[in-house]
């Protein structure tokens, strides 16, 4: 029990602020993830909820720094089809909207 | 923050010295409560220094700059980082649900506590941490013979 604790006390969580852009096309969201890299970052959508987990090699306070987010997903979005980068500390997702979700405009003639 | 605290015989007789404790008791109260409101809300750390026997270690969280942007500056013992951050490019269909990223101008100085050897300074910019490793001035100890 008290190795769990002192594991715990190993890391220091962050809330990493977030963009989200609605296109025409889907959602582009922007997370701030500094020192998180490629194999650190654990991104997983399950009933519609988009969580972020990143475990860094990174010091603050002697602690590591750990990030964790989760959003919930709208219905219309294909969840399946999302798309993940992550650059200089910048984490952008890519997720499209569902084919039969994108508003087709009617030109009134 | 650095804080370097003096604690010598003299220090422990000057009448002003629990003054300057509660002054340092009082900052960390509020550097404490500052975390703690920050904590709750989007943010990462802003600067980690770290020390160790032969050099000083000052990490900022950049995340998102680009390496020509950053600028390093030491004057003797006086550190600045400076960077700039650009934001994504909007065009017209975008729409921001959520904005809480921070971009423009970062920057942030301190004072190190001793001397540094100002022609060794490395600093290396990766995943959106700039790491500036500064290697301490070695005190050189001149025995003199009595004679």
């Amino acid at each position: 029990m008290t190795k769990e604790i002192e594991k715990k006390l190993e890391y220091v969580t962050f809330t990493p602020p977030v963009d989200i852009v609605e296109k025409s096309d889907g959602l582009d969201i922007f997370l701030d993830v500094p020192g998180a890299c490629q194999e650190c970052l654990d991104v997983n959508i399950e009933d519609n909820v988009l969580s972020i987990k990143a475990e860094t090699n990174t010091k603050y306070n002697d602690k590591f720094i750990k990030y964790e987010r989760a959003f919930s997903l709208s219905d219309d979005l294909a969840a399946d089809k999302t798309s993940a980068k992550v650059e200089d500390g910048q984490l952008k997702m890519h997720i499209p909207k569902n084919e039969e979700a994108k508003i087709k405009r009617i030109t009134v003639t | 923050m650095l804080v370097k605290k003096v604690n010598n015989n003299w220090d422990l007789f000057n009448p002003w010295r629990s003054v300057g404790d509660l002054h340092y008791d009082l900052s960390s109260l509020f550097d404490m409560m500052n975390d703690q409101l920050t904590n709750s809300r989007a943010s990462y750390p802003k600067l980690n220094v770290q020390e160790t026997d032969k050099e000083f270690i000052v990490q900022a969280f950049l995340p998102g700059c680009k390496k020509e942007k950053i600028n390093v500056q030491v004057l003797s013992n006086y550190l600045t980082i400076s960077a700039t951050r650009e934001d994504n490019p909007k065009s017209d269909d975008e729409k921001y649900l959520r904005k809480e990223r921070s971009f423009g101008i970062f920057e942030e100085s301190l004072n190190l506590p001793s001397k540094v050897q100002n022609d060794n300074i490395t600093a290396e910019y990766k995943n959106g941490i700039l790491t500036v490793t500064l290697p301490k001035l070695e005190n050189k100890i001149t025995s003199v013979k009595v004679l």
